[in-house]
C-alpha cells in the first residue's frame, strides 16, 4: 500500500521533459513535456500504445537517447541531483549505482560470448566506486548472492546465456540491475516476451526484490493485467503526453481519461465473454500535433473546446490526476464530469 | 465425401534433428501424435494455445505446407495432401489462407497497399476486368471495416498495425477461403486495436470461414474461440470447448497456465508463488512418461512409465485431458 502523500518521499522527479527525434520533415515530438514523480518504494507503471513515447521517456531519464533523438528541455531530479546539469563522468557513476535499467528484450541484451559471472562482474567493476572496490573473493560472493536473490541456482554462475531459458536470462538481467543497490530501476517491457507462467515467476521476483531492497521501479509495459498485479500507480501516456496518473485501484475502478477508459475496456477477460469494443482512429502525425487536446482525433467525447485548448492536468480526486476538459472544477472544490451534468440538466 | 471433415490432422509428428557439440545428433520433438478435426459446417474458430516451444507454430507451418511431417497425415476435404495432384494443391493453396504475426514484416515497404491486392487478383485470376477487380477489392476491404479510398494508395508505414492486420484479413477473404490460419495475429498489435481484428475474425466465421487461431494468449481465445487445443511440449494437454476448458481446466499444466494469467483487477492478486524447475531440459524423442512430470504438483509413479492418453473429462465427450488423474473417473481411455 502507498503511504499518505505527506510521508511519501520523492526519489525521482521528472519536470517538463521533452525528447524530440529529428527527421527531414520536422521533429517528431516523442515525449512532449511530461511531469511525474516516483516515490520511495513504489512501482510506477507506464502504459500506452507503441509509439506513445513510454520507452523514449525512460531512455530520457537515463539519458541514453541516441541521435537523431535529443533531450530538448526538462529536469530529471534523482535524489536531489538534476541529471541534466551534471557532467558525463558524474552521470556515469550514478547510472548503475543509483539508476539501473532492465532493458527491453532483456533476454537478448546479454553478451553471448561471456559467462554470466563475467557479465555481472563487468557491470559492477564499471560502475563501482574506486574506494569500495570489491576483492575477487568478495566479488564472487556478491554475484552468487545476486543470483540467489533472483532465484537462480549457483551453477548459472559459470554458464553462457545460450544455456539458459528466456525466463532465466530475464532474471540474470534483474540480478545485474540490482547489483549496485540502485534506488531506482527502470524495467522496459521486461516480461512481455515471456510465457505467462514464466512471466509470473519473473514478476514475483521483481516484487520480492522491491519488498526486500526498498527500491523504486518504473515499469513500462502494455499488459494491463500485469500492471494490475504489480504496480502501485499507473501513468497513461498518449502521443508523448501524460493524460492520466492514478493509483492502480482508481485506474481499474474508474479510469477518467477517455483514452485510459479505452485501454481498460480493451483488456480481454478470462472470467466472462464480453462483446468486443471496437475503437477506431489513427493517431495524428507526431511531427504535427493538433492544437488543443492531443487525443481529440480519437476521442468519442470530443468537444469544441478540445480543438483549441490543451487541457491541464488536474487532480480530480486524491490519487487521480487527469488532463481532460470533461472534468470541471466546481465552486466547492470537487470535480464534475461534464457528460453526466449535461444529461442531468 | 460429404461426411469428410474440412481439415483432418492425423497423428501428426514432427521431429527436428539437432546436432550436438560432440558430433552426435538427437531428435527434438516439436509435435507428437497430434490429432485435430475441423468440420465443414458450421465454421468455427479453433484455438491452438501453448507457450513458446509448445509446437503451435510448427503446427501452423505444417498445415500451410512450409514444412513436412515426420509422420502422420494432413487430410483436406478427404484428400491426403501428401498425395494430392496439382489441381488439388492449387485448390488447397486458395482455400487455406494465412495471416501472420508480424504486421510490419509481411509488407514490402516499397509498394502501396494496392499492390498486395493486385498480386492476388493476378495470381489467382480473380477478376475479368479492372472494374470487377476494383469492386472485389473494395468489397473485401469493407468486410474488415476499411475503405479503399482510405488505404489503397497508402504505403504500409502510413497505416497502424491493426489496419495492416485487417488488410491481411481482407486479402485472405478475397480468395473466399474455407480456412484461415491465423498465427498470433494480434500479439504485435496494440491492445486498443486488437478488438477490431478479433471482431473481423468473428464476422468472417459467421460468413462461413473457419479459423485455426494460434496464440499464446488465452484471454483472446476465451473471447472468440469455439474449440481449444492446449499444447504442452508438442503434445495435447487438454482440448474441448473453450469456455469449458478455461473455466474448469483439468490438466495440472492448464490449471497452472490459467491461474498465471494476470487478472486485470488490482483486488485479485496471484495466489501463492510458483517455482520453475531449475533444470529445463530439451525434450528428446526417447523420453517416456508425461512431459509435465517434473513440474506437476500431482505427479504419480505411473506418470513416469507412459505418456497419458487423452481421457474424457467427466461425462463430456468433447472435453479431454491428457492426465492419469482423469483415468480414475472412467475405467478405460477412449
Amino acid at each position: 500500500m502507498i503511504p499518505e502523500t505527506s510521508e511519501r518521499k520523492p526519489v525521482l522527479e521528472v519536470r517538463d521533459l521533452r525528447v524530440y527525434y529529428e527527421t527531414p520533415k520536422g521533429d517528431v515530438r516523442a515525449v512532449d513535456g511530461i511531469d511525474f514523480t516516483l516515490y520511495e518504494g513504489e512501482i510506477l507503471g507506464m502504459v500506452g500504445e507503441s509509439g506513445c513515447g513510454k520507452s523514449t521517456a525512460a531512455m530520457g531519464v537515463l539519458q541514453l537517447i541516441v541521435s537523431p533523438g535529443r533531450i530538448v528541455s526538462g529536469e530529471i531530479i534523482l535524489n536531489g541531483i538534476d541529471l541534466l546539469k551534471i557532467s558525463e563522468q558524474h552521470l556515469r557513476q550514478l547510472r548503475w549505482s543509483r539508476l539501473a535499467l532492465i532493458p527491453q528484450g532483456a533476454m537478448n541484451s546479454l553478451n553471448p560470448t561471456m559467462r554470466i559471472s563475467q557479465q555481472i562482474e563487468d557491470v559492477i567493476r564499471e560502475h563501482e566506486l574506486k574506494e569500495q572496490r570489491l576483492s575477487k573473493v568478495a566479488m564472487k560472493a556478491r554475484i552468487l548472492e545476486l543470483l540467489q536473490w533472483v532465484g537462480l541456482p549457483e551453477r548459472i554462475y559459470s554458464m553462457f546465456p545460450h544455456e539458459l531459458s528466456g525466463g532465466m536470462k530475464q532474471r540474470v538481467c534483474i540480478a545485474i540491475a540490482i547489483a549496485l543497490n540502485p534506488s531506482v530501476i527502470i524495467a522496459d517491457e521486461s516480461t512481455s516476451a515471456l510465457d505467462v507462467v514464466v512471466q509470473r515467476v519473473v514478476a514475483q521476483t521483481m516484487l520480492k526484490i522491491k519488498q526486500a531492497l526498498g527500491v523504486s521501479m518504473i515499469m513500462i509495459g502494455h499488459d494491463m493485467g500485469l500492471m494490475a498485479q504489480m504496480v502501485d500507480r499507473i501513468v497513461v501516456m498518449y502521443a508523448g503526453n501524460i493524460v492520466e496518473i492514478a493509483t492502480v485501484e482508481h485506474m481499474f475502478a474508474h479510469p477518467a481519461h477517455p483514452y485510459a477508459q479505452m485501454l481498460i475496456d480493451a483488456v480481454p477477460s478470462l472470467r466472462e465473454r464480453k462483446p468486443l469494443k471496437v475503437t477506431q482512429g489513427i493517431t495524428h502525425d507526431p511531427r504535427n500535433p493538433p492544437p488543443g487536446c492531443i487525443f481529440q482525433l480519437r476521442c468519442p467525447f470530443v468537444m469544441e473546446r478540445c480543438r483549441t485548448e490543451a487541457p491541464a492536468r488536474q487532480e480530480i480526486r486524491p490519487g487521480q490526476e487527469v488532463a481532460c476538459h470533461l472534468y470541471e472544477l466546481q465552486p466547492d472544490g470537487s470535480f464534475n464530469d461534464v457528460r453526466t451534468s449535461a444529461s442531468d440538466s | 465425401m460429404m461426411s469428410a471433415p474440412l481439415l483432418q490432422i492425423r497423428n501428426a509428428t514432427k521431429m527436428y534433428t539437432q546436432r550436438a557439440l560432440d558430433g552426435g545428433t538427437q531428435q527434438i520433438v516439436a509435435l507428437q501424435d497430434f490429432n485435430l478435426e475441423i468440420a465443414h459446417q458450421p465454421a468455427t474458430i479453433t484455438t491452438i494455445a501453448g507457450e513458446s516451444g509448445s509446437g503451435k507454430s510448427t503446427l501452423a507451418n505444417i498445415v500451410l505446407g512450409f514444412t513436412g511431417l515426420t509422420s502422420g497425415q494432413i487430410i483436406y476435404n478427404g484428400v491426403d495432401m501428401a498425395h494430392a495432384n496439382a489441381r488439388q494443391r492449387l485448390d488447397y493453396r486458395r482455400e487455406v489462407q494465412a495471416v501472420f504475426q508480424d504486421p510490419f514484416g509481411v509488407y514490402n515497404p516499397f509498394y502501396r497497399v494496392q499492390h498486395v491486392f493486385d498480386m492476388v487478383v493476378k495470381n489467382f485470376q480473380l477478376a475479368g476486368s479492372r472494374q470487377a477487380a476494383r469492386d472485389r477489392i473494395e468489397e473485401s476491404l469493407n468486410v474488415v471495416g476499411l475503405y479503399g479510398e482510405d488505404v489503397l494508395r497508402k504505403y504500409p508505414h502510413q497505416l497502424s498495425g491493426g489496419q495492416r492486420q485487417r488488410i491481411m484479413m481482407a486479402r485472405a477473404y478475397m480468395l473466399q477461403p474455407r480456412l484461415i490460419i491465423a498465427d498470433e495475429p494480434v500479439s504485435m498489435v496494440d491492445a486498443s486495436l486488437r478488438a477490431a481484428i478479433l471482431d473481423v475474425m468473428m464476422r468472417l466465421r459467421d460468413n462461413g470461414i473457419s479459423f485455426l487461431y494460434i496464440t499464446h494468449d488465452l484471454s483472446t481465445a476465451y473471447q472468440i474461440g469455439d474449440q481449444i487445443y492446449i499444447l504442452y511440449q508438442g503434445t495435447i494437454a487438454e482440448h474441448g470447448d473453450t469456455l469449458a476448458v478455461i473455466d474448469q481446466p483439468r490438466h495440472p499444466y492448464v490449471q497452472l497456465l490459467v491461474s498465471s494469467v494476470p487478472v486485470p483487477d488490482p483486488a485479485v492478486r496471484w495466489e501463492g508463488t510458483i517455482e520453475l524447475p531449475s533444470d529445463e531440459k530439451m525434450r528428446t524423442a526417447h523420453s517416456v512418461g508425461c512431459r509435465f512430470y517434473p513440474r506437476c504438483p500431482h505427479r504419480m509413479e505411473r506418470c513416469l512409465q507412459a505418456a497419458p492418453p487423452l481421457y474424457p473429462v467427466e461425462h463430456s465427450s468433447s472435453h479431454r485431458a491428457a492426465c492419469f488423474l482423469h483415468d480414475a473417473e472412467q475405467a478405460s481411455p477412449v
